[in-house]
């Protein structure tokens, strides 16, 4: 069931980034669940989806994910 | 060079009929359109072959890595393709081959000709057969070797992505005995004319592989 909470959590995370731009608490595990799907299959669609969006934000953040509040 | 290779290898190896009766089961049940627009999960994935757990969680994941499960916004689905979603995908896929069938007339693929040679062998088998899956899998096999002897892997990664097993398994719902028929005949122009310096009549054979099957360019 591992691959499927995975996927469970990304795509949550992918689906509130995609509503209102939030970010999960901890995006840092999303990435990290991330790499697990990816080691399942290089071309997991909805750990691409994620990989764009935490490119994108860490970008604009100056290379890292903003601190938490 | 040695991820293209890993990844045309991992894409060939998908690209076959299960060895589980169950998940072979599921994946014709699915593109025939006969899990409606419910979202799925492992449990009820399971439940459907009366399978355990821990298939229904390794089903689940074969499932997504072969297209037949997608996601939608927030839930799992089934990759049902409309006519109109399955046309545009097969002119994709077209577009990518005929492109790279040209690319390969303008360097050395010798290397790549015996294991393409072999893939249309094996295509003509199929459809000698008759077996619609069989060969609609055959065709996707010798199209992406055909792909991935250009050597890019940027087209390759974006071959791989719109070539799922899911789409060939689609694809095959829609073909007869005579696209059965025009494809073989394109097959055989391909197999002569691939890697020679005139591509035309070897793309436009690829590409009416995939656009109009029964009805092959100058075969």
């Amino acid at each position: 069931m591992a691959n499927y909470d995975d996927a469970l959590k990304v795509m949550d995370a992918v689906a509130k980034y995609r509503e209102d731009e939030s970010l999960p608490n901890d995006p840092h595990e999303i990435d990290r669940l991330c790499e697990r799907l990816f080691s399942n299959d290089g071309f997991d669609e909805i750990a691409i989806a994620w990989k764009r969006i935490s490119k994108y934000e860490r970008e604009v953040h100056g290379g890292d994910w903003p601190k938490a509040d | 060079m040695a991820k293209r290779i890993e990844l045309y290898q991992e894409a060939a190896k998908r690209m076959a009929i299960s060895p589980d009766a169950c998940m072979e089961q599921i994946r014709r049940c699915s593109i025939s359109s006969k899990f409606g627009y419910e979202g799925t999960d492992p449990a009820s994935l399971a439940a459907i072959v009366g399978m355990d757990a821990d298939w229904g969680a390794a089903a689940f994941a074969e499932l997504r890595s072969t297209g037949f499960i997608k996601t939608d916004w927030a839930r799992f689905k089934w990759y049902q393709p409309s006519g109109k979603q399955l046309d545009d995908k097969i002119a994709e896929l077209a577009a990518i081959e005929a492109a790279a069938i040209i690319r390969l007339s303008s360097m050395d693929c010798a290397p790549a000709l015996p294991v393409i040679r072999a893939l249309a062998e094996n295509f003509l088998e199929e459809a000698d057969g008759g077996d619609t899956i069989g060969t609609s899998l055959a065709h996707n096999r010798m199209m992406l070797a055909i792909v991935s002897a250009t050597g890019e892997l940027r087209l390759m990664e974006d071959y791989v992505k719109h070539a799922s097993l899911a789409v060939a398994y689609a694809v095959a719902a829609r073909l007869e005995a005579a696209d059965l028929e025009g494809m073989k005949r394109s097959a055989n122009v391909i197999v002569d004319l691939i890697g020679t310096p005139e591509p035309r009549d070897c793309a436009a054979e690829a590409v009416a592989m995939r656009l109009h099957p029964r009805e092959p360019v100058i075969a």
